[in-house]
């Protein structure tokens, strides 16, 4: 391969993906500016309008765009890149936390995360089995409530052996969901009056997806999208064995052999583990041990912030009603109880324990 | 266990499109980007641009 190839191939891929990249931060920074002007005008005229986070403009604008005029074939490879985003903004947010405090939160918030769990588990399991789902159909709903939203039913779609009708179900089901989430949870914790850290702890443990997680907190406040987020890492580092103990369940009952042993086992395990989790890890530990001084993390947050802001314009960019539509409705409703009950469920373990952490 | 299996165009979201094996590829990448950009605020050299939300 010689020189210029290598530089037109590179070439190729920026002009590939750029049309959408810059759709993604026109979208994001009309978000801002909407929020933004919003507030200079309630201000101006003394009226008092609501304060809505760029956050929420940001991908509504995008809903809008792609159920709408739509997203060209030009732009969707860029637009496609917003779980990248979404990565690097939570690989640099962990300079925002001092080691301590996120192994604190992490085990305080991995006991929520068990008993979430088996609750999720039981209930979809159960409203799947009344509602005449698949039992594979039911499981890829549970994991992806469970855990880690898509990611998590894409790892138990190959270890259960589900079909790709049952996979595009359960994941049109908890995407819609986590949207239903991302405006409703911010609505219900204002109203419930709580705290950055109780609703960054709800956010957490309840939302499925890690996008809509994120943006979830962010629809908050800042310190809630922090613990939403260090929260939800704890979430996805269990997608390996949860998703291991689900295909152990189905091996003999249509799903695909497990590999035996512990060391081909542990590798599955780590291959599904979610690798940004030790990038968020590492930069804490950079920052816990002063590495980064207090500018370098005003730096890497601001850009943190960007890469978040790329990501939920593409949430919205990314979330086509039509196709969701064609999903079917039982699917959708299996995961809505689960998300009510998961939802109620945190709800109440965050409001009886977050007095055991500041 | 195979975690690699292709997977379908999706309902819902361009993203599920993309393999187990393609978003572990985005992990490590994402995770490479954000190890520069730290090195490059350690050694001073990110210029930092404020979000535009205070």
């Amino acid at each position: 391969v010689t020189a210029p190839a290598v530089t037109r191939s590179a070439g190729t891929a920026v002009l590939r993906y750029l049309p959408g990249l810059l759709l993604l931060l026109a979208v994001g920074v009309i978000g801002t500016y909407a929020q933004t002007g919003l507030r200079t005008v309630g201000k101006a005229t003394g009226t008092a309008l609501p304060d809505i986070e760029y956050v929420l403009w940001a991908i509504v604008l995008g809903l809008v765009i792609r159920n709408t005029v739509g997203v060209p074939g030009v732009f969707r490879p860029g637009v496609a890149t917003y779980e990248f985003w979404l990565r690097i903004g939570i690989v640099l947010l962990g300079a925002r936390f001092l080691l301590g405090d996120l192994a604190k939160l992490g085990a305080f918030s991995l006991v929520l995360i068990l008993i979430d769990m088996a609750v999720a588990t039981t209930v979809i399991l159960l409203v799947g089995k009344a509602f005449g789902l698949g039992g594979k159909l039911s499981t890829l709903l549970a994991v992806g409530t469970s855990i880690c939203g898509v990611s998590a039913i894409i790892a138990g779609k190959g270890a259960i052996d589900a079909d790709d009708e049952d996979s595009g179900y359960a994941i049109a089901a908890i995407l819609a969901l986590g949207a239903v989430a991302l405006f409703s949870f911010p609505a219900i914790g204002h109203a419930l009056q709580l705290t950055d850290t109780q609703f960054g702890l709800w956010a957490g443990l309840a939302v499925d997806n890690t996008a809509e997680t994120t943006a979830t907190g962010a629809a908050y406040s800042q310190q809630a999208q922090q613990v939403a987020v260090a929260v939800k890492n704890t979430r996805n580092a269990l997608i390996g064995v949860v998703v291991l103990g689900y295909a152990l369940y189905w091996a003999n009952r249509g799903g695909v052999a497990v590999a035996a042993g512990v060391r081909a086992r542990a590798g599955f395990v780590w291959r599904t583990f979610p690798k940004f989790v030790l990038g968020f890890i590492a930069v804490s530990a950079l920052a816990t041990v002063g590495v980064l001084h207090k500018p370098d993390v005003t730096s890497l947050g601001n850009l943190s912030k960007w890469a978040f802001l790329l990501c939920f314009a593409g949430v919205g960019l990314n979330f086509d009603l039509r196709e969701l539509a064609r999903s079917g409705i039982r699917p959708l409703v299996v995961a809505a109880l689960g998300l009510v009950v998961v939802a109620a469920c945190s709800l109440g373990l965050v409001l009886l324990t977050s007095g055991w952490i500041s | 266990v195979s975690a690699n299996q292709p997977d379908s165009p999706t309902p819902g979201a361009e993203k599920p499109t993309a393999g187990l094996g393609a978003r572990l590829g985005a992990d490590w990448a994402a995770v490479i980007v954000a190890a520069i950009l730290v090195v490059l605020a350690v050694a001073g050299l990110l210029p930092s641009i404020p979000f535009l939300v205070k």
